[in-house]
């Protein structure tokens, strides 16, 4: 009677998860007969190509091929990871997987439902999302809202839609957070973009369940640039959740995004990112938000996987009292660059900015943490502060910390603080003293080193947050 | 300068033969590099536009003058030259391998400067006290501190015969120096440095130290005057248990810009490093503060921190921190902290509720900002003077 109570609460000790998922196996791949594959590489003609299979108006060619202007002839960036090695004439820029956008999954071809199956999206849908935008290569090939949230006038499309269907609204905005020339590979994105999420909330709507998100890389050698693009009009509020992985290759891959939002006066949006990329991806992405008076912004980062990841999510504080957050987390392993963080331009009185990074490498894996903060000069009562902590778990890796700072303005308050050493001894044994083991105390310590970041999603988030760390940190004990 | 020219300047100098080719050389290697581009790093944040370092009329030496207890060497650079010829050519530029266009400049043209050698075993009472009265001359100075010897070393850099009124936009005068210190075992040097200089000068003063094993430098570095001040101060802890301190403060005013690099490299375990730059602008003054602790691999068991906050007392001064951390060894720690910000009304409040007016109470509380650092200073003298300088520049502006 007794063993069988004791049974009864070990069952209900065990932590229920929401999702079955094997979070080891993001791996795989699936053959698909692609509709239309550009031939590798990139000139005038696949643009060109790319813009006609979409069927888009001129304004737009126009702008693919200004920014292919200017990609060609924008230098690599001079500091940060080695990009040298991007095989920018061997990639394929554009991959086609179906030719009709499902609105169910059933309707997807087997191979494509299955992947999404597997990455657990279809289940998550059902219980918790309010809509779902599912990438695979270079096209989205299933979008969904929830009824009452369409009802309420928010739009949730894929980017090449919102093109056709909301033609102004969707030029008013586009391009105007991250210019076509902002920087190379923002450059790129908007040469060759296709996919990605428009997000509409109208003026005064509260989306209160999240909506994702997933970009999937399938095709070896693929370069993936979808380009995001949220409106978030007056008082409104929404949550926006995207996550990221690819099969494994030899061969490299480029994910090179552009994410755009407008936080219109009141507005608040968190934009969550859950990136667990194969290790032959390069990842460099642009985020940027403009922020008007009073609205909230928040970017919560974690970079998980890839070869090279360069992201800086960043936040424009245009109007009076506009708030940024700006989370970011970020974990090397063996032969990974995670070049990371995030910047605020503070452009008006009483605008504040809070930035909170932390890093962890291993196996000679390598964090940098890279920073902006300015104040220009009227952007008085600025608050400003940045935490930067990273933990270096074994001899091999490496970590650089560098925050700029540029302050134009006196009647502000900017702090930054960061800390760079290794796992306390005195956890370590405090753990080990009560029966962990080495490596259960390090997974342990690590997962309460990020809880800053993991407390902030939503639970089946943080579950699989959590267990993509636990992989990480298998075998942290030589 | 053209190589005729400059063939002919080493010509009439009674130097060693090994300093003239090895001026020659710096000379070469000086032609071919150009004056720093914005688009580098180091130089993003600073306008140096005015200067071209190709165009600076040099002449005569550098006036010099030194003050110093019986118990150590010290000689002004030409002098030193015939009598320590051996150790200067072995040591001159040594830490310099990397020289850029400024350093080879003061490479290829130095002609005057402090040579101070302090022997094994002693531990110098008086301080050895340097007064270099600045031109276009470029300066060079090495130290050297022998085995188990202590020394104090104040160095101050003015330009008395500079008129401070008239400036030359084409040409404004350029002073330039490079200090080498080598701190061998288990010795200990405090260092300080200041510079006073009228407000047409731009400056710029690299010094680079080696610390051995046991060994220690403290720095103490004030930045006051110049229409452009920049100081690059790198340090180099070779030996187990060697320590770095650097303290310093700048006081910025109309303006002025203050660019203060300090750089410490550990490169063996168990080494130590401490930083609090401090400082406080008013009018148009801007400044730079770029710090850099580098951890090497092996260098495990180091403990590192760098402090750097400014604050501001007019809505168009300006301030740009960059402190970095470059950390390859994972047996560690190093930190850093900074801040920007105003003086506080609060604070100002509760000084001016006791009956304190306003400027009064101001005073007090840059003076509180800046005593942090002033307080680890381990020269009263110095830390009056600096605190003295701080308040007319700023106070009286």
């Amino acid at each position: 009677m007794r063993g069988l109570k004791m049974d009864k609460m070990k069952q209900q000790q065990k932590p229920k998860l929401v999702i079955e998922r094997d979070y080891s196996k993001y791996g795989f791949s699936v053959d698909v007969d692609y509709l239309y594959k550009a031939r590798k590489g990139l000139s005038h003609e696949i643009v060109e190509e790319i813009s006609k299979i979409k069927d888009e108006p001129k304004w737009m060619l126009e702008f693919r091929l200004k920014a292919l202007e200017h990609f060609i002839q924008r230098p690599l960036p001079t500091w940060g990871p080695d990009l040298s090695r991007i095989p920018f004439d061997d990639l394929v820029y554009y991959l086609k997987p179906i030719d009709k956008q499902a609105t169910s999954w059933e309707d997807l071809p087997e191979a494509i439902r299955q992947t999404f199956e597997k990455l657990g999206i279809p289940e998550a849908e059902r219980k918790f999302l309010g809509g779902v935008g599912a990438m695979f290569d270079s096209e989205t090939v299933y979008h969904k809202i929830r009824e009452d949230l369409a009802k309420q006038g928010v739009i949730f499309c894929d980017t090449d839609t919102a093109l056709k269907e909301y033609p102004e609204l969707f030029r008013k905005y586009f391009g105007t957070v991250v210019p076509y020339n902002d920087n190379k590979f923002a450059a790129l994105n908007s040469a060759v973009w296709s996919g990605g999420s428009f997000l509409y909330i109208p003026e005064g709507v509260h989306v209160n369940i999240p909506l994702q998100a997933y970009f999937r890389i399938n095709a070896p050698q693929m370069g993936q640039f979808e380009r995001t693009l949220i409106i978030a009009e007056p008082d409104s509020k929404v949550h926006y959740i995207e996550s990221c992985t690819a099969g494994v290759y030899t061969t490299k891959s480029l994910h090179a995004a552009v994410v755009e939002i407008i936080a219109l006066p009141g507005a608040h949006v968190r934009y969550t990112t859950l990136q667990n990329w194969a290790d032959n991806v390069y990842n460099l992405v642009t985020k940027r938000a403009h922020a008007y008076e009073n609205a909230i912004v928040e970017w919560l980062d974690a970079n998980i996987g890839s070869q090279v990841t360069m992201k800086y999510p960043s936040v424009y504080l245009l109007g009076q009292g506009a708030r940024a957050e700006i989370l970011s987390v970020a974990f090397a392993g063996k032969g990974q660059h995670q070049d990371t963080g995030g910047k605020a331009i503070h452009l008006a009185p009483n605008t504040s900015s809070t930035i909170t990074a932390k890093s962890v490498s291993k196996d000679g894996g390598k964090t940098n943490y890279r920073g902006l903060i300015k104040v220009l000069p009227g952007a008085i009562n600025s608050r400003s502060f940045t935490k930067c902590d990273a933990i270096i778990l074994d001899e091999q890796s490496v970590s650089d910390t560098i925050p700029y700072m540029e302050i134009n303005e006196n009647q502000v308050s900017i702090g930054h603080e960061a800390t760079v050493g290794k796992v306390s001894d005195e956890q370590l044994f405090y753990l080990m003293s009560r029966g962990l083991t080495e490596q259960q105390a390090l997974t342990m310590i690590v997962n309460g080193f990020f809880e800053a970041f993991t407390k902030e999603l939503p639970m089946e988030y943080a579950v699989e947050f959590n267990r993509l760390i636990q992989l990480e940190m298998a075998g942290a004990v030589g | 300068m053209l190589v005729t020219d400059f063939l002919q300047m080493i010509k009439n100098r009674s130097e060693p033969s090994w300093l003239k080719q090895r001026r020659l050389d710096t000379f070469t290697k000086f032609s071919q590099l150009k004056m720093p581009d914005s688009k580098e790093e180091e130089w993003r944040y600073i306008d140096i536009s005015q200067v071209n370092l190709d165009n600076v009329k040099i002449d005569g030496y550098t006036d010099i003058s030194i003050d110093f207890g019986n118990d150590v060497i010290v000689l002004l650079m030409k002098e030193a030259l015939n009598k320590f010829s051996d150790m200067i050519n072995e040591h001159a530029f040594s830490l310099f391998t990397d020289a850029d266009k400024f350093v080879s400049f003061v490479s290829s043209f130095w002609n005057n400067g402090v040579f101070v050698y302090v022997p094994k075993n002693v531990q110098a009472e008086l301080p050895v006290t340097v007064k270099i009265n600045n031109t276009n001359n470029p300066v060079y100075s090495l130290v050297v501190l022998d085995e188990n010897s202590k020394l104090n070393f104040v160095e101050e850099n003015v330009a008395d015969k500079i008129n401070p009124i008239v400036s030359d936009k084409i040409n404004p005068i350029v002073s330039t120096s490079v200090t080498e210190i080598f701190v061998k075992e288990n010795s200990k040097l405090n260092f300080f440095c200041s510079q006073i200089l009228p407000e047409n000068l731009y400056s710029f003063y690299y010094k680079r130290a080696s610390v051995e094993r046991g060994a220690e430098i403290n720095w103490f570095l004030g930045s006051f005057g110049a229409k452009l001040s920049r100081w690059k101060v790198e340090t180099f802890l070779k030996g187990e248990n060697a320590k770095c301190q650097k303290y310093g403060i700048y006081a910025g005013n109309k303006n002025q810009h203050h660019d203060i690099i300090t750089k410490t490299f550990h490169l063996v375990p168990h080494t130590s490093n401490n930083i609090l730059v401090k400082g406080v602008l008013t009018g148009r003054a801007s400044s730079v503060y770029r710090g850099l602790i580098r951890i090497e691999k092996n260098a495990q068991q180091t403990l590192s921190y760098m402090g750097a906050h400014t604050l501001l007392l007019s809505n168009k001064a300006k301030s740009n921190n960059i402190p970095s951390l470059e950390i390859e060894a994972n047996d560690v720690r190093a930190t850093h902290g900074s801040s920007v910000g105003q003086l506080e009304e609060e604070k100002l409040f509760y000084l001016m509720s006791r009956g304190l007016d306003r400027k009064l109470a101001e005073n007090i509380i840059v003076e509180g900002f800046l005593e942090t650092v002033l307080n680890k200073f381990t020269s009263d003298e110095v830390r009056e003077k600096f605190r003295a300088i701080t308040n007319e520049r700023l106070l009286n502006a």
